[in-house]
């Protein structure tokens, strides 16, 4: 009885640690846009809604930029940076970002291995998890509420495109709502693994370089915020840095060059992307 | 004497009992010796003088001479704490929900000793009086009008003021009953005018919008306000990672606090802020078409009227909320300075920090729920690791959307609070759909559309409800808007008061510098304010 039920524990213990011998160096960035809001179950004239429940319907608009990466030790963080929050001005700037255990949304294959497509399996308290097959999505419902997920295909990869959440509540004057939310991400770059996916690639324009600012941008990462900006020279030295401007694409007008070939390095999280260009 | 007769008879049995006694000299001495000091004891005791009062010598008769007791000068020192001279007595009447110390800080150093930056004027104090709230309008304005025509006017008249010198200094409701009582006493044969100028302090002269939205026989929404907010941040999955700040409220309306107690339950209970004698009768004619509120505000008064009305930054609902907490709780700071309350930052802080709280609740729960997908994905060959996952996702799922409508409240509480006081007024109106298509990842965007049948594509749509919204805001003091207590035809001035609230306004910065200004004559028209300084 005893060794019936270790068994799955040393099945679970095997896997878990051939997935952390497995970990290696990865780093996969995204922007996330979620809309979020309440919606009436039907339109309906809003003249019965409650304040709170009025000022619910307006949609807010969050955007991050988030990053997953691997760290020495073989764990899998994440943080994000907040590009556009729904914050009111008093409420003053957003607190900085913090790391957490986190994996990127990705899988080798969808559905998992063993699981039937477009049928309902039994979760507990009524909610179900459907793999569904026309998009590929993963859908958790009860009743009205439902938590979708839609996956598309990412390199050799699949990672998640879209969440779209639905919770169904009534107000208290008995109208029925729905809390909303849809988060977009955009495709996500970086690398894994087994190998580079889709490895970022620095542009800097123009180059040669006379006076002009110099545009600064990484293909694929429109919004993704840098966390440094440095330029040295053929020998390795600092020769100019500036702190975080905001979102890339970014312009940058390092002066005092004199003639010769330097390189721009950004800092992404732990990974550092690097081109170099001609001053004249 | 029976102690004599006792003595005796036991002397004289003695003697035939004892052997020894053969002699009868030594019985004669101590027979004679007692019976000496029997007779010695029986005098002594008649000569107490209780024993015989007519042995008593009588006193001198003659006439007695009564003398006057020493009693204050009438100068009706009774009325008041202190007995200040002066030249005018300044009536000051509380708000709604308030008392006699509401202003009697204040008023106290108006008449004595001043604070930093506000001389003391030659005013008599007298205590802030408390009128009684349970009753309409006209009943707290009579109770008003009581005091003034019996303490304030036996008090001017021992100072030798003229009544109509007087000036009543009303906040809030306190300045609606004080124009009330203005209108009163144009029935010249059944009131004695009592005062001469009327300075109103945030009063909702045309109506409040908040009366009728809060009170019972309005909206009732004070109750839901609450109820509302207890639903949401009082939700377990909220507090099973982190026990939230709770505050709790000893001022509190007892109809709110049975909301309280109702929805949060006992014990576990946030409320922004407390509002007393909400639901008072007196509020119902406030209501913004009630006939009084009607009215009041379009009447010229008899006598030089000064309104000053507060225009708070926002958020109005939080700075509000700080203040009326900073009132309830003990005015240390007042205690010495009657104009420090200028502070209304704390409650401002404290809902960006649950904010950032809830979201970052909301974003650590999601994370983990990505997580446990992740593992329910790598358990896929034992199906039942994998189910345990997936239900562990929903459940951070759930907590999310908690967090995620808990971080939603303190982003709107301000403009649901600042509806609730006719300070926002939101009108939306459907008009189709928003339109997405999932068959298009790569350049997304929103169409409008007619019906949501009308938003189809290959791979799935989603439809938003479209709403064309109008919105207008009005400047107010968190309580009363600006252009209800700042619009009075006939009133000599209206001075704006900014970044204030309605609670600041009795004691800030700004309530010194309007006070100063109207008693240094420098208000154009406000000449019967000026009051010469100690």
């Amino acid at each position: 009885m005893k060794h019936a039920l270790l068994f799955p524990a040393w099945s679970l213990m095997a896997i878990t640690l051939s997935h952390s011998a497995s970990a290696q160096s990865s780093f996969w960035t995204a922007t996330e846009t979620t809309l979020r809001g309440s919606r009436l179950s039907d339109l309906a004239d809003t003249a019965y809604l409650l304040p709170w429940d009025l000022e619910a319907l307006k949609m807010r608009e969050t955007r991050t930029a988030r990053q997953w990466w691997t760290d020495p030790d073989g764990r899998e963080l994440t943080s994000s940076q907040v590009l556009l929050s729904p914050r009111e001005d008093w409420m003053g700037s957003p607190p900085a970002p913090a790391e957490q255990l986190g994996s990127p949304p990705m899988r080798s294959s969808i559905p998992p291995e063993g699981v039937r497509l477009d049928e309902a399996m039994e979760l507990g308290s009524g909610w179900t998890l459907t793999w569904r097959s026309a998009t590929p999505q993963q859908v958790y419902s009860k009743g009205d509420s439902s938590i979708a997920f839609s996956w598309r295909p990412s390199g050799n990869r699949w990672s998640v495109a879209a969440e779209e959440r639905i919770f169904s509540r009534s107000t208290l004057n008995g109208l029925c709502m729905q809390d909303w939310s849809l988060t977009e991400r955009s495709t996500l770059v970086g690398y894994g693994p087994s190998g580079a996916e889709s490895p970022p690639s620095l542009s800097l324009q123009p180059n040669p370089r006379g006076l002009q600012e110099l545009q600064v941008s990484l293909e694929g990462s429109a919004g993704i915020w840098p966390t440094a900006l440095r330029c040295v020279d053929s020998f390795g030295r600092l020769t100019a840095e500036q702190p975080p401007q905001g979102t890339l694409p970014l312009t940058w007008n390092p002066k005092g060059l004199t003639s010769g070939r330097y390189t721009i390095q950004i800092q992404l999280g732990n990974q550092t992307y690097a081109s170099s260009f001609i001053q004249l | 004497m029976p102690v004599v007769l006792f003595n005796f008879k036991v002397f004289l049995i003695m003697p035939t009992s004892s052997p020894r006694t053969q002699s009868s000299k030594p019985i004669a001495l101590v027979v004679g010796l007692i019976a000496a000091l029997s007779l010695m004891l029986s005098w002594s005791a008649s000569a107490q003088p209780c024993s015989d009062p007519g042995t008593l010598p009588s006193l001198p008769s003659g006439p007695i001479a009564w003398e006057s007791p020493i009693l204050p000068a009438p100068n009706l020192s009774w009325a008041g704490k202190t007995a200040t001279t002066g030249y005018r007595i300044l009536h000051f009447l509380h708000g709604l929900g308030g008392s006699s110390d509401s202003w009697n800080l204040l008023a106290a150093r108006t008449a004595f000793q001043g604070s930093a930056g506000y001389p003391a004027r030659q005013v008599v104090y007298l205590n802030p009086h408390h009128y009684w709230q349970n009753g309409n309008a006209l009943a707290s304005a009579m109770d008003i009008d009581a005091y003034l025509s019996s303490v304030g006017a036996a008090a001017s008249a021992a100072q030798n003021i003229f009544v109509e010198d007087n000036i009543l200094v009303g906040h809030s409701y306190g300045g609606v009953l004080s124009l009330l009582l203005d209108s009163l006493y144009q029935h010249r044969y059944v009131f004695d005018r009592q005062f001469g100028g009327i300075i109103a302090f945030g009063s909702a002269v045309n109506g409040a919008y908040m009366a009728q939205a809060l009170h019972p026989s309005g909206d009732n929404l004070a109750v839901a306000f609450v109820e509302d907010a207890c639903i949401t941040l009082s939700n377990p999955r909220l507090w099973a990672p982190q026990f939230p700040a709770m505050r709790w409220i000893p001022g509190l309306d007892p109809l709110l606090r049975n909301a309280v107690d109702q929805t949060c339950g006992l014990g576990s209970s946030f409320v922004p802020f407390a509002l007393k004698k909400f639901n008072s009768p007196g509020m119902v004619e406030l209501f913004p078409n009630a006939p009084l509120a009607k009215r009041l505000g379009k009447r010229t008064p008899s006598v030089p009227v000064v309104l000053a009305y507060g225009v708070e930054d926002e958020p109005v609902f939080w700075r509000t909320a700080t203040s009326m907490l900073a009132t309830d709780s003990v005015g240390l700071a007042l205690a010495s300075n009657p104009f420090a309350m200028d502070a209304d930052q704390e409650l401002v802080t404290f809902a960006s920090q649950q904010f950032d709280r809830h979201e970052s609740q909301a974003s650590d729960a999601l994370q983990r729920a990505q997580n446990l997908r992740t593992w329910a994905w790598i358990l896929s060959p034992t199906l039942v690791g994998a189910l345990i996952a997936e239900w562990q996702a929903i459940q951070a799922e759930r907590e999310a959307a908690a967090a995620d409508k808990a971080a939603a409240w303190y982003l709107d509480a301000n403009n649901s609070y600042k509806q609730l006081i006719g300070a926002r007024s939101m009108t939306l109106n459907a008009n189709g759909f928003w339109c997405r298509c999932l068959d298009d990842p790569n350049n997304p965007s929103w169409f409008p559309v007619a019906n949501a049948s009308d938003c189809s594509g290959d791979d799935g749509c989603i439809t938003i409800p479209r709403y064309d919204y109008a919105l207008v805001e009005k400047p107010s003091d968190g309580v009363v808007l600006a252009e209800s207590a700042g619009q009075l035809q006939g009133a000599v001035a209206s001075i704006l008061m900014p970044g204030t609230n309605h609670q600041q306004m009795r004691n800030s910065s700004t309530t010194r510098l309007v006070l100063n200004r109207l008693m240094n004559g420098q208000v154009a028209g406000g000449a019967f304010f000026a009051t010469p300084t100690r």
